[in-house]
């Protein structure tokens, strides 16, 4: 109805919040070795994610650097108009024996259309990952931040002529931001493939929950490169 | 020249800084969604307790007093604005958005409830120059009109509930909703749009309110081409009059008819006979915790208020009369 019931019943589900973004987990890598990636996560709607991290076997300040893109969309909308593009680096900060601290630090590209608006958003995700990290397996917990600095929102005509005829349209500062926090866990089934499991909980920094402030995502990498039979 | 690259990153920050700074602020009053009386001195408005609530009154005061009260909880009298002008001819028309809601005040979370909500009420009727009202409750507003009658029985000389939410929350069961579909489009879309606009605000949260009041459930059965009119939709609003309504372990626990049984009004229902979440059984289920009731339908879903204003006027002024 647009109204109350109908909301009422609606938001018990959904609620008003963010979702947290799924992204790929996978095991340090050495130089020269790479993953491609294929997963699917709920934010809490479905998603279907590709994507792939490489290890040059050139290091950064002596450490092992990876780097990757992960492209997502919703896989109810495949359409185009809903997609996500990260570019993300990750290096390990500290290690001892098999106990590493990653850092991990994504620029996002993000976009949606509904009846409302148009929009596409830029951001930087950061995510700390702590964990045991074993040749074949890994389990390790995460800490994680995403900010949306800019966005270019357009309101529809409808929006402007029903609702808000002093509407915006243009570049919006500081849209969104969450944290996150989760757990990983990894395994080598095969020489080449390494399945992993993520999930987590999120909040915006306000504290606004949500009904359902979950994530996860279940993905599988094809390994290749140096160091990929380990 | 070994300050080159330092310069050349500080003058970097400092122009992405006023780029930044060039953009629009979400929570910047208009922008994303409709000012409230707070920020646009334009609206017609009323101070009352500790609030601002925009306010019309419509007709000659020395007419009986008619209060609509739109649903929500959270939304607007916007979608009532048609059936104020119909009854403007033969009655006093107040009509108001409530505490948080549409184009009033905002409040912090945890400061709206029902009881805040009757409180509102009873200062508006109390100002008014009626000694009794009638009270047109829609949906939620239906609700807030028992809660208010069970409160202040002697303030109600009638009521006209127009397709009412539940008199408690045994009855909340009884609405034939059928579960979300997570696969539809306009709910992907809502998930995926809040990861870039998070509702850390009144405005971003209430612009999300928005996306979800464009989805429809088919139950309620309104109509695709005559959507409701609304200009905004207070989330905090909505969550906290809901969550006043349960109990501490999150459950809906209420009862608003405690004593409308001897409310000694007469209670007259509208109902859409298209909106099957509203069965048989939960109508007169609703109808029976008056004494003294009357029935009528209207060829409507739950949009009878505005898309059928015409035939739900006439059906007041039936009663009314």
């Amino acid at each position: 109805m647009r109204n109350t019931i109908i909301s009422a019943s609606l938001l018990c589900v959904l609620g008003v919040s963010n979702s947290a973004l799924a992204q790929e987990a996978t095991a340090p890598m050495i130089g020269g070795e790479g993953r491609a990636i294929l997963a699917l996560g709920m934010e809490p709607i479905g998603v279907a994610q590709i994507g792939g991290v490489y290890t040059p076997r050139a290091e950064l300040l002596d450490r092992p650097v990876s780097v990757g893109v992960m492209l997502s969309a919703p896989s109810v909308l495949l359409d185009g108009r809903h997609a996500r593009h990260e570019v993300f680096a990750r290096a390990p900060l500290f290690e001892r024996e098999r106990f590493k601290i990653i850092d991990r630090l994504a620029l996002f590209h993000q976009s949606t259309s509904n009846p409302l608006y148009h929009s596409r958003g830029l951001g930087l995700a950061e995510n700390i990952i702590v964990g045991y990290f074993a040749p074949r397996a890994w389990i390790a917990g995460e800490l994680g931040m995403r900010f949306t600095f800019a966005n270019h929102i357009t309101h529809s005509d409808r929006y402007i002529e029903d609702v808000n005829p002093d509407a915006q349209s243009g570049w919006y500062r500081a849209t969104g931001a969450l944290l996150q926090i989760g757990a990983q866990a990894g395994v080598h089934i095969a020489d080449r493939v390494e399945l992993s499991l993520r999930a987590g909980i999120d909040t915006t920094f306000r504290g606004q929950g949500r009904t359902a402030p979950l994530f996860g995502a279940i993905s599988a990498a094809w390994m290749f490169g140096r160091g990929a039979r380990r | 020249m070994k300050q080159l690259p330092y310069i050349r990153a500080l003058l970097t920050i400092v122009v992405s800084s006023t780029s930044l700074s060039a953009c629009i602020s979400p929570d910047a009053p208009g922008a994303l969604v409709p000012a409230t009386v707070d920020h646009n001195p334009s609206l017609p408005a009323i101070e009352l307790r500790d609030t601002r609530l925009r306010f019309e009154e419509h007709g000659d005061p020395s007419n009986p007093t008619i209060i609509l009260l739109h649903g929500g909880p959270g939304s607007g009298m916007d979608a009532l604005a048609r059936l104020a002008e119909l009854s403007r001819q033969s009655h006093h028309v107040i009509i108001y958005d409530q505490r948080g809601a549409g184009l009033s005040r905002r409040h912090d979370a945890g400061s709206v409830s029902i009881t805040e909500h009757i409180a509102d009420l009873d200062a508006i009727i109390s100002e008014s120059p009626a000694n009794q009202v009638t009270l047109v409750g829609h949906s939620w507003g239906g609700m807030l009109a028992a809660a208010y009658t069970e409160a202040h029985p002697e303030r109600v000389s009638s009521i006209i509930f127009l397709d009412p939410g539940p008199f408690n929350a045994a009855r909340w069961e009884q609405l034939e909703i059928d579960g979300v579909d997570t696969s539809a489009p306009h709910i992907n879309e809502l998930l995926w749009a809040e990861q870039t606009a998070t509702p850390s605000s009144h405005e971003r949260a209430d612009w999300h309110f928005l996306q979800i009041v464009e989805g429809q459930l088919p139950g309620y059965n309104m109509s695709d081409v005559d959507p409701m009119p609304i200009r905004r939709f207070g989330a905090v609003a909505y969550y906290d009059t809901m969550t006043s309504l349960e109990d501490d372990g999150g459950s809906l626990a209420f009862d608003l008819t405690d004593e409308l049984g001897n409310w000694p009004g007469t209670a007259h229902f509208i109902w859409g006979s298209r909106n099957v979440v509203m069965s048989p059984d939960y109508r007169r289920a609703q109808e029976a915790d008056f004494v003294r009731f009357t029935s009528r339908h209207v060829d409507a879903g739950h949009d009878l208020i505005w898309v059928t204003a015409d035939q739900t006027h006439a059906a007041m002024l039936e009663v009314l009369q």
